[in-house]
């Protein structure tokens, strides 16, 4: 659904995206993360049709972004939530949805079913007459997801949705993403939250400058280090330990009463190593399994470890 | 270029204007207010000097003069919040990013700040030609001036 090849933007000097391959396929949820100035909303702003790419081609659907006849069709397939929410602060919500429903075509009908829709939905139709500047930072993110929303369309840039939300509100915001993507909207999705990267993306992909990593969230912990499974003992000697490394599983860790072993297959592995540390006499409390989190991959990709 | 989506463009920057009080001071009060202070002033004057009313073409020329000024203000009044408040209230991303193209934007943009000032201009003219007509001073040619000339200064 979105495809780029090589996409370059050069900012003068600066190299804002460079060499960007990406797929992104239809109803996907893509989260994009990458430290401040990586180039996420460059990127989001290239597909968009806001800002012309320096070189490298990009298509949406079957379009291409280079094309000015091609990007009016994108432009209607696309929803853009952008940094700034760019609401027009003298109208009222109701206004500033509406007049969006326009410029869109939207018959009269559907837009007063839609803004009533998306505004019941995100718990802003009692202000539907306040007007857009009295909103606090986090209406006005809501009100400019709706207003994203307004045309139905297939695919959303959604650049950092739940930025100044209070946790309920990020939460209405996350699920009602993921009602999207039920819909089979794909989503394209820049964050700094990993947590809600995890939780949304069927893919994430680490940017800075250049794309670094890209694959499912559980791809990427497990590539980092692997699987470790924690047994917490009531007490550990040698004569446990020496068991246990007599198996070959992965490296073996001790920490207090806890051993922390590498390994590849857990199902396999995992039966084995509990019966030797009960024939060597240990008293097994606890078993469990860690990955890395998603916040260890992103730190390693991010300083170039 | 969709007139439709033109006229879309025209018709938000309206409903903005209508909620901008300095906006609205800017079309309606200054030229109005401006329409009646001169037709009064150069009654006075005429009281004061005894002098005839051809003496006072000088006058109403100068003061004509103050509606050049007023045509070269109200745009830039209207014109500040229809295109500077766009840059400053972040709207031309999400703008850019709908169907609009941006000739049929430009477009909307102009006349927004078009029409509105024309009307203006338009207003001031007639209640200064109606406040003139009251101290009687008939005179074709500010007639001539207000309606042919002034609307010309913002082409
Ligand atoms: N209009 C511009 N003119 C010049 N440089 C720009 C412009 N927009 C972005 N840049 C530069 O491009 C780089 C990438 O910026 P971008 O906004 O894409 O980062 P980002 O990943 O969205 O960061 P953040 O997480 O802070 O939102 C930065 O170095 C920035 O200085
Ligand atoms: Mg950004």
């Amino acid at each position: 659904m979105i495809d780029a090849e090589n996409l370059t933007r050069k900012f003068d000097e600066i190299t804002a995206v460079d060499d960007l391959t990406l797929h992104i396929g239809e109803g996907e949820v893509f989260g994009f993360l990458g430290p401040n100035g990586a180039g996420k909303t460059t990127t989001v702003r290239m597909l968009a049709g806001l800002i012309s790419k320096t070189s490298g081609t990009a298509r949406i659907g079957e379009y291409d972004i280079g094309n000015s006849e091609d990007m009016q069709k994108i432009r209607r397939m696309i929803g853009l939530l952008p940094e700034n929410v760019g609401l027009y602060e003298a109208l009222s919500a109701y206004q500033n949805l509406d007049y969006y429903g326009r410029f869109y075509k939207i018959s009269k009908e559907q837009r007063q079913e839609r803004i009533e829709y998306f505004l019941k939905m995100l718990g802003l139709w009692d202000q539907k007459d306040l007007s857009a500047g009295k909103f606090s930072k986090g209406m006005k993110q809501k009100l400019a997801i709706a207003r994203a929303l307004i045309h139905d369309p297939k695919i959303l840039f959604l650049d950092e949705p739940t930025a100044n939300l209070d946790p309920e509100a990020a939460k209405t915001v996350r699920d009602f993403i993921l009602e999207l993507k039920r819909e089979n909207r794909t989503i394209f999705l820049n964050t700094h939250l990993l947590s809600e990267a995890e939780k949304l993306c069927d893919r994430v992909g680490i940017i800075k400058t250049k794309l670094l990593a890209v694959d499912t969230p559980e791809n990427l912990t497990q590539s980092l280090s692997g699987i470790k499974t924690v047994i917490q003992l009531e007490t550990i000697n040698d004569k446990i330990i020496m068991a246990v490394e007599k198996l070959k599983p992965g490296k073996v860790e001790v920490s207090n009463n806890k051993l922390i072993i590498n390994v590849a297959d857990p199902e396999l592995e995992n039966p084995d190593i509990l019966k030797v540390i009960e024939t060597a006499g240990g008293r097994v409390q606890l078993v469990n399994e860690v990955t890395s989190t998603l916040e260890e991959v992103y730190l390693k990709y991010v300083r170039g470890e | 270029m969709d007139f439709e989506n033109t006229w879309n463009v025209v018709s938000k920057d309206f409903a903005i204007f209508k909620q901008k009080r300095s906006i609205i001071y800017a079309l309606i009060i200054m030229p109005v207010a401006i329409g009646i202070a001169f037709p009064v002033i150069t009654f006075f004057i005429r009281n004061l000097s005894q002098s005839s009313y051809v003496a006072l073409l000088p006058v109403f020329t100068a003061l004509l003069f103050w509606f050049i000024i007023l045509a070269a203000i109200i745009p830039v009044a209207v014109a500040s919040y229809s295109i500077v408040g766009e840059k400053l209230e972040k709207t031309l991303e999400p703008l850019l990013a709908t169907p609009l193209t941006d000739g049929e934007i430009i477009l909307g943009k102009t006349l927004s700040v078009f029409i509105p000032c024309i009307l203006a201009t338009y207003l001031g003219a007639v209640v200064f030609m109606i406040g003139s007509d009251i101290i009687s001073f008939q005179n074709w040619v500010t007639f001539c001036i207000l309606i042919g000339l002034r609307p010309s200064i913002y082409l």
